[in-house]
């Protein structure tokens, strides 16, 4: 218990053990030495009155003298403590009784005092020859009672006394020790709180050396500690600040890097969509006026690179803007089961094509996620799944998780060693073993990205040889069915359109292309190659509703967001508005967005041209068509 | 320590004297001593140094102890010339022997020597004895009265069984001195307050006389505070008794009784024929006051060897 003490009560014990132990013993022992005198001092002034009364009791009792043996007790009984004086002659007879007033309270234990009162023998004679007949007969009995009650009245006072004294000594020596103490205590103090305060930081605190020898040395001790501690934590604090300022240099420099990496890569691919742009077209159109089986099977050829060049320069540009943060995930409720149409829809012929199976599982969950991201992640993992797998099946299920739905890929392919499951994610890793025909190595790098960005993560379980299984957790969505886009443009167009389209490019080649590919589906369609020819153009067009396609960048320095604010001002009926662009910057993107203008990015496929006419015309006609996708 | 350099000056003095006295073995004296205690070794002593020095220089002397005598341990020489007794238990230890050599007794009551006497008288009807009363002549006492406390006339007495029989002479002698007397007569003790308090109211003056019934150490101090109360003036017959509060005393020490007792020894060895005196009060005597109790009572007395002056010349 004494352990857990501080300072200050142990110096007060120290110092007021000693003190307390001598006070109790020595209060005590003088005490009791004094109600020990009281006591013995009663007694034996009992006995020698006692003995008194009977040596001047003798002649009284000698001669009967009643009135001289009454005087003689009336004046014993006034001594202090004496309650009774009786004197009995030799025959037990009284000869005299006086009982004090005052000493006649309830006295339970008298103390009683019998003295024989006996003749005083005298040597009177000078020889044996007289004889003197030494006998000391008995005369009578001196009686004395003496009462206790004031001796007990002043041994309680003596204990009072004693007690008080003790208290008062006591408490001047707690007085005394404190106030000696507190040279030891009080700099101890100020020495546990100033290590506290060190302790908690603050390493400027210093002590003044108040005390004298080892407290002076202890608490000079304590400051050149203080001292050394600022001085390490000064130097301590440098070097941070200097490894961060260069690894900020370096953190600026690798996002510079990064940054002219992505713009490179984005004006790069903008610079090559233009003229990738055209020659989908001509190769679109060429492919139908191509006549014979070689010419059209050079024309698949010809498109399917082209399909391949376009996905890469689709995949750049993902991530660059996943990177850039201009894509923001739109989140909604939606049936999972909608996108596992589409989904199937989309692969469906790719899987048959390789020879596998490819299975969505049917699911009734509603999911809350960004429909486009989310669709971005599947087809990603399902095409990787379709890749690399040789034979079997490639499966997708959407099960309950205890954080939300989790959604899996499994497929039975050959597997992914451990040490390469990280690695998978990163941008053009491709495993090596594995003889992908279409491994650009971006598709599991925007599938992170995406997943990032949807706050979730993907997850591998894979064993080499037994297959690997993709999974990523979503949300759970309340039961709402909200209406969407369509995804996929209708098999079949009306045979004559009600939705006229202008193409606004300042790129010939561009305005040609989309004339041949939208001329075959029976569209109506104008170009114009800036903002006053397309005025001119509309004014010839007189129908209910236009599709405008405008190139963002024309070459009067006019916009198309400026071109198509402008020309929706002059047209009576329905005005549809999408910028065409290759720039992937993320100003141009944003500013596009802000417009409210739908955004095609170059190079259109002309399937991308074809949904995108699809969609407005849907609007148009009302006749809201709800393909295989919702 | 006094009492040992007497017993040792004592028996210097016997060897001396035997040296000088080998040749006369008829003048050979016994001195009994009732014990060695130092009144008798005192009075021993006082005998010795006169006897020794005076005219019977070559008389042997021989001291014997009563008790020694008693357990007959030590005989009583027969061809002495003279016995002296010293003192009671010496006195009857002799006389109770036979033998008749004159005993010369020293230091004894009157009334016991007159007693002892009777019975020796009995016992060997041709012996001679003789003694030297310890007590005063009541004369003598009544002098003193009058001499120190000339205004007190009226004398009380308490008598006891054995002093009673001093009354008749009292009663003769007082008138003599123009003093007057009160007195009772008790049996014992437990009688005497009465009595005394009955003497005291009427006397101006108490004379004590030696008797146990009366006086002993048990009422010695109640009579001196009775007397005391009754401002009533104590005479005593002892020095012990007047240093106890009696007021005034005429007494005779060892040493005196030995003088005498040296001078009647002489006087009778120097007669052709042994003869003894009859038995006689002391010669020499001294007086003693209290002067604390004497102021106490208001009382001027003459100094002590004044009224011993006076008392010797009145005696002639």
């Amino acid at each position: 218990m004494i352990g857990r003490w501080n300072i200050r009560s142990r110096v007060l014990l120290l110092a007021l053990a000693p003190a307390a132990v001598i006070l109790v013993v020595l209060t005590t022992f003088m005490t009791y030495l004094r109600v020990a005198e009281t006591e013995s001092g009663l007694q034996q002034r009992g006995a020698a009155l006692a003995r008194h009364v009977a040596k001047a009791a003798e002649f009284g009792l000698f001669s009967g003298d009643r009135s001289g043996l009454q005087n003689l007790a009336d004046g014993a009984c006034k001594e202090p403590d004496v309650s009774a004086v009786l004197i009995l002659d030799a025959r037990a007879q009284t000869m005299a009784e006086s009982r004090s007033p005052t000493n006649q309270s309830v006295d339970t234990a008298p103390l009683l005092y019998i003295e024989s009162v006996r003749q005083s023998l005298l040597r009177f004679s000078d020889l044996p020859e007289t004889p003197e007949l030494a006998t000391g007969t008995k005369l009578g009995e001196v009686r004395i009672e003496m009462s206790t009650v004031g001796t007990e009245q002043i041994k309680r006072t003596q204990w009072l006394i004693a007690v008080v004294i003790g208290l008062v000594c006591l408490a001047a020596a707690t007085g005394l020790a404190l106030l000696t103490g507190r040279s030891v205590t009080v700099p101890i103090q100020q020495m546990a709180v100033a290590i506290g305060k060190i302790g908690d930081g603050h390493l400027q605190e210093r002590l003044t050396p108040a005390a004298g020898g080892e407290l002076r040395s202890l608490a000079q001790g304590i400051n050149q500690m203080a001292a050394a501690l600022q001085i390490s934590q000064k130097d301590l604090e440098e070097r941070i600040a200097q490894a961060t300022r260069q690894l900020q240099a370096q953190m600026e420099a690798a996002q510079g890097a990064n940054q002219a990496k992505s713009r490179f890569l984005a004006a790069a691919s903008h610079d090559l969509r233009q003229p990738l742009h055209a020659i989908e077209l001509f190769a679109a159109a060429l492919r139908r006026k191509a006549r014979g089986y070689e010419m059209r099977e050079l024309c698949e050829k010809l498109e399917e690179s082209i399909a391949s060049m376009d996905s890469l320069f689709n995949s750049l540009l993902d991530v660059y803007r996943l990177d850039s943060g201009v894509l923001q995930p739109t989140l909604r409720s939606f049936p999972i089961q909608d996108l596992f149409r589409s989904l199937e829809a989309e692969f469906r012929g790719e899987a048959a094509a390789r020879g596998l199976r490819l299975r969505l599982i049917p699911s009734s969950k509603f999911v809350r996620s960004d429909p486009m991201l989310l669709r971005r992640i599947l087809a990603n993992l399902i095409g990787n799944a379709l890749r690399y797998t040789q034979t079997g099946s490639v499966a997708v299920t959407c099960r309950r998780d205890t954080a939300g739905y989790r959604i899996e890929v499994r497929d039975s392919g050959p597997g992914i060693e451990p040490d390469e499951q990280k690695r998978i994610f990163q941008e053009f890793y491709r495993i090596e073993s594995t003889a992908a025909n279409d491994g650009r190595g971006l598709g599991l790098a925007i599938v992170a990205r995406i997943a990032a960005l949807l706050q979730t993560e993907i997850r591998i379980r894979s064993q080499v040889g037994r297959g690997s299984v993709f999974s990523i957790i979503v949300p759970r969505g309340p039961d709402v069915l909200v209406a969407d886009l369509p995804a996929k443009a209708p098999r079949s167009l009306p045979c004559v359109s009600p939705l006229a389209v202008l193409v606004i490019d300042d790129d010939p080649l561009v305005l040609q292309s989309t004339v041949a590919v939208m001329g075959d589906w029976s569209v109506n369609v104008a170009t114009a190659n800036n903002l006053e020819q397309a005025r001119h153009v509309m004014l010839n067009l007189r129908q209910g509703a236009v599709l405008v396609l405008c190139d963002l960048w024309l070459s009067e320095h006019v916009n198309g967001i400026e071109t198509l604010r402008s020309l929706k001002t002059q047209w009576p009926g329905d005005f549809y508005g999408v910028i065409v662009t290759g720039d992937a910057r993320t100003e141009t993107l944003q500013m596009i967005e802000k417009a409210g203008y739908p955004i095609l990015n170059k190079p259109v496929s002309a399937a991308r041209l074809r949904a995108t006419y699809t969609h407005f015309l849907a609007k148009t006609t009302g006749d809201l068509q709800r393909g295989d996708s919702a | 320590m006094s009492i040992s350099n007497a017993f040792r000056s004592l028996l210097i003095g016997v060897l001396i004297t035997a040296g000088c006295n080998a040749s006369v073995a008829a003048d050979r004296i016994t001195v009994v001593l009732s014990d060695n205690s130092a009144p008798y070794l005192a009075a021993a002593d006082a005998f010795l140094s006169l006897f020794g020095n005076g005219p019977s220089g070559s008389t042997k002397v021989e001291i014997i102890l009563a008790p020694a005598l008693v357990a007959a341990k030590v005989p009583l020489p027969e061809d002495n010339a003279l016995i002296v007794t010293v003192g009671l238990a010496a006195t009857e230890a002799v006389l109770r022997g036979n033998g008749d050599v004159p005993v010369l007794s020293t230091l004894i009551p009157k009334i016991a020597y007159e007693s002892l006497a009777c019975d020796a008288s009995h016992k060997s009807a041709g012996r001679r004895c003789s003694a030297i009363y310890l007590d005063q002549p009541l004369d003598r006492q009544l002098r003193l009265i009058q001499a120190a406390l000339p205004g007190k006339r009226q004398i009380g007495i308490v008598f006891g069984p054995s002093s009673e029989k001093l009354l008749p002479e009292l009663m003769e002698q007082v008138p003599g001195h123009n003093l007057s007397l009160t007195y009772q007569v008790i049996r014992d003790v437990s009688q005497l307050y009465p009595a005394l308090e009955t003497v005291l109211a009427a006397s101006d003056v108490l004379l004590t006389l030696p008797d146990g019934a009366v006086l002993n150490s048990s009422s010695a101090r109640s009579m001196l505070i009775s007397a005391y109360r009754a401002q009533v003036p104590v005479v005593a017959f002892s020095e012990n008794y007047v240093k106890a509060g009696a007021t005034l005393g005429v007494f005779s020490t060892p040493e005196q009784q030995g003088r005498q007792a040296a001078e009647v020894a002489t006087a009778a060895l120097a007669a052709s024929v042994a003869s003894l005196p009859s038995p006689q009060y002391p010669k020499y005597f001294s007086v003693k006051i209290n002067e604390q109790v004497a102021r106490s009572l208001g009382l001027s007395i003459p100094d002590e060897q004044t009224l011993r002056q006076r008392l010797a010349e009145l005696r002639k």
